[in-house]
């Protein structure tokens, strides 16, 4: 009976070296061409689990019991030999992040014909396959392509040559772990499109690990949902997405940001008399080296407003926001801030100014200190303001970390200490430490999950409530539409497309944005 | 944070074993003449005797007390190498961290003068200076600076860089901290884990430079009791009496050793423990 379904994983549980329980009493099963996608938040150990499906477990991770059949054989009990025969061989994996799962110094047709090598392919006939499977992704198959190192394509092209790779030796399992993530929302769309088309043509069994629920309804046939090591929550799509049993699946589902047309934030909040501007940019060019990224941006930005700049990766979105906090100088055009004339470059700002405007980034990990404890991290932001007395300095951190609601236990804890969200959370209350009047959020939500993100987003609004003006910068539309009064869209450094955020939304006019609407994942 | 990295720097016996060995020989060397049984200069005896109850290595090439030497003789060598290894990073860590993060003309300057170092032979440069200026321990030490200085430098220039590009560091430039600050609170505390790390090689290179220097002569003149000046003088007798030589020699041979197998370890650790 088993024969009939290529995976089945039985009760499997994993421990880290110190004994603690990280997946416990998974079980599950995949029919052919059926995709099981595994939803979950960091830390919830489901790339864990993907992983063990090819008998592999992390450093520090160990798999103490359970069964894997992969077509009827444990793949747990195999030998190492018999093992890596499997592995690439009846079941492949789709990494995470193409740009370091290819070695540098080989070319791409090394990297393939290696694969196939390995399980005893040689000669014009390995050749055909390459040339097949990477017609199959869309990928032109001659011999020049097939020379060219990673460092010479692009995200989405690395991404289909994996995904070629794990497709190439048809194996009867396939795991893919988060293999969108790292892409921007267009790319997205089509490699989901053609990871959908090669399931339904080959027939393979296929784990599909991703914290992005929108992505799931893309793709998945059935869901399983996990929690701290735990199922708690395993169906069809249709009756998690729409019937959930489980609490943690309610939850997850209604933090996810939804595109709205006419929510709250869509209506203006000055009743119709014009908001006085915060930062006007006008005609900002903006440049790495001799290349010009941002050809000629305009846009204002009013109090208590907040202002959407959306875009997918190279639009030159990013680079404005530096130009913006005096982070890129090499730039033309002017910047009106609060009235007078802002220079580009960060040393030549007055303190007022500089504190005036803080940028918030979208690495939580890179933007604080790891030596500097939570306190003294903000503590210095909070003396920059002029503040001296101990005590004094002491409250204010204490009443950031309230507005950002934190707990006040976290001041005494490092970075390394924290979860992400914690510390985007601390990023933002070091940024209020110097009372701004625009706030700069450089894809802030973008590395967190769904639930952390929202609870972000929660605070953003209440910040703008109380008079900070915003420029949030992102490629998430649905996140913009919950936040942003207006939007602006860029492509290749120009802008295509601004307006008020319902009106954009509800009709766009230009091209690429009915393009951005219709990419974004969404449930319904 | 600090101690689980300790405690990573000493899980392998190996480590701990170069632990003990790099205590015993401090405590030899900065301790061995209060203890030793004669003075480093006395001549007690007949020339190459033999080892026993009285002497317990034997007497030297001019009859004097072998263990009471070797008990005096590792001071220099330690002093040398640590205060030639702690100047040089006085001197370059500042200047790396400055030219990391400024950049601009000095950063070159300073490049150029460290590539000229680079290209000269550290034994020769040091033969060199110490034949222009006459031997003498604060131009070993000098000489010994500017041969780690330039390597120290480049290597705190580029963490500097790396460290440099994390958002934290833009963001104090953008809320408008000062340089010091951002020196002080940013760069050096993130700059010195891993400088630590390269300290133990340092050491060693300096402690193998000083004991080529002093078994050349270079070093603390006779009649010093010095280690490496114990090989030498009593290269004659190496086939009578051999352990006069060799007790030295195994002192400073497991001494660099151990000081790298910790070096390594504690690297290795830094690296593994995500804290830091």
């Amino acid at each position: 009976m088993t024969e009939a379904i290529p995976l089945v994983v039985h009760s499997l549980f994993m421990h880290d070296l110190n004994g603690r329980e990280i997946v416990s009493d998974v079980s599950l099963h995949v029919k052919r061409g059926e995709v099981l996608a595994i939803i979950g938040e960091s830390g919830s150990g489901k790339t864990s689990v993907a992983l063990s499906l090819l008998g592999f477990a992390r450093p520090g991770m160990r798999i103490s019991s359970g069964k894997i059949l992969i077509g009827g054989t444990d793949i747990l009990s195999l030998s190492g030999r018999q093992k890596r025969a499997f592995q690439g061989g009846k079941v492949s994996l789709v990494p995470q992040n193409p740009t370091t799962s290819f070695s540098p110094r080989m070319s791409v047709g090394k990297q393939m014909a290696e694969l196939l090598a390995a399980h005893g392919h040689s000669g014009t006939g390995m050749k055909q396959l390459m040339r097949d499977a990477l017609r199959s992704v869309d990928l032109p198959d001659d011999e020049k392509f097939l020379r060219r190192y990673p460092f010479e394509l692009s995200g989405g092209q690395l991404q289909r040559i994996a995904i070629a790779m794990a497709f190439i030796t048809s194996p009867q399992v396939i795991v893919m772990d988060e293999p969108t993530t790292g892409l921007d929302v267009s790319t997205q769309q089509t490699i989901l499109e053609l990871i959908a088309r090669l399931v339904k043509s080959s027939s393979a069994s296929v784990v599909y690990v991703t914290h992005d629920l929108a992505v799931v309804n893309v793709v998945a046939d059935r869901v399983a949902v996990m929690l701290s090591g735990r199922i708690v929550e395993q169906g069809s799509r249709k009756q998690v997405f729409v019937a959930p049993n489980d609490d943690y699946t309610r939850m997850l589902l209604d933090a996810i940001p939804r595109l709205v047309t006419d929510g709250p934030a869509a209506v203006p909040e000055a009743d119709g008399a014009k908001v006085q501007s915060v930062l006007e940019v006008k005609n900002l060019r903006a440049a790495h080296g001799h290349v010009e990224v941002v050809h000629g941006v305009s846009f204002s930005v009013g109090k208590g407003e907040c202002v959407g700049l959306v875009g997918g990766s190279g639009s030159g979105k990013t680079t404005t926001g530096r130009c913006v906090t005096g982070l890129h100088s090499n730039a033309s055009g002017s910047l009106l801030f609060q009235g007078h004339l802002m220079p580009f470059a960060v040393s030549s700002r007055s303190k007022t100014d500089l504190s005036a405007m803080q940028i918030v980034f979208q690495n939580p990990d890179r933007s604080l200190n790891p030596k500097e404890s939570v306190a003294q991290s903000i503590a210095r932001a909070v003396r920059l303001t002029g503040l001296a007395d101990r005590a004094k300095v002491g409250a204010e951190v204490r009443s950031l970390l309230d507005r950002v609601r934190l707990p006040q236990r976290v001041a005494d804890l490092y970075p390394a200490d924290l979860s992400g969200g914690e510390r985007q959370r601390v990023a933002v209350a070091r940024a209020l430490a110097v009372k701004p009047k625009l706030l700069v959020c450089d894809e802030i939500t973008s590395a967190l999950d769904v639930s952390v993100q929202a609870a972000v987003v929660e605070l953003l609004l209440d910040l703008k409530k109380d008079g900070l003006a915003m420029l949030f910068i992102t490629h998430n539309l649905p996140l913009v539409s919950e936040i942003a009064q207006s939007i602006i869209i860029m492509k290749d450094g120009s802008i295509v497309e601004a307006g008020r955020t319902n009106e954009v939304l509800r009709s766009p006019k230009h091209s690429y944005t009915r393009m951005l609407l219709e990419a974004a994942p969404r449930l319904d | 944070m600090r101690r689980s990295v300790l405690r990573l720097t000493l899980a392998k016996p190996a480590a701990r074993i170069a632990l003990v060995l790099v205590v015993i020989i401090v405590a030899l060397a900065s301790l061995g003449p209060f203890f030793s049984p004669y003075a480093f200069d006395e001549i007690v005896g007949a020339p190459f005797a033999p080892i026993n109850h009285e002497h317990w290595l034997g007497t030297d090439f001019l009859g004097r007390d072998t263990f009471s030497r070797f008990l005096y003789g590792g001071r220099t060598v330690l002093v040398v190498a640590l205060c030639s290894t702690v100047a040089a990073y006085v001197v370059a860590v500042p200047l790396g961290i400055y030219s990391g993060l400024r950049r601009g003309s000095l950063d070159i300057f300073l490049i150029a003068i460290s590539d000229v170092i680079y290209a000269l032979p550290p034994a020769i440069f040091l033969l060199v200076l110490l034949a222009s200026t006459g031997p003498s321990l604060p131009t070993v030490i000098i000489g010994i600076v500017i041969l780690h200085s330039p390597r120290i430098f480049r290597i705190v220039r580029l963490i500097t860089m790396d460290i440099s590009k994390n958002e934290y560091v833009e963001a104090a430039f953008a809320r408008g901290e000062s340089w010091a600050a951002i020196c002080f609170l940013d760069i050096l505390p993130n700059v010195l884990t891993p400088v630590l790390a390269d300290f133990g090689v340092r050491l060693c290179g300096s402690i193998i430079l000083y004991a080529s220097l002093s078994y050349l002569g270079l070093g603390l003149p006779p009649p010093a009791a010095d280690w490496g000046l114990m090989i030498s003088e009593n290269r004659i007798g190496i086939t009578i009496s051999p352990w006069i030589a060799i007790a030295p020699a195994l002192a400073i041979a497991a001494f660099s050793v151990a000081v790298n197998v910790l070096a390594d370890s504690f690297a290795r650790s830094v690296g593994r423990s995500k804290e830091i």
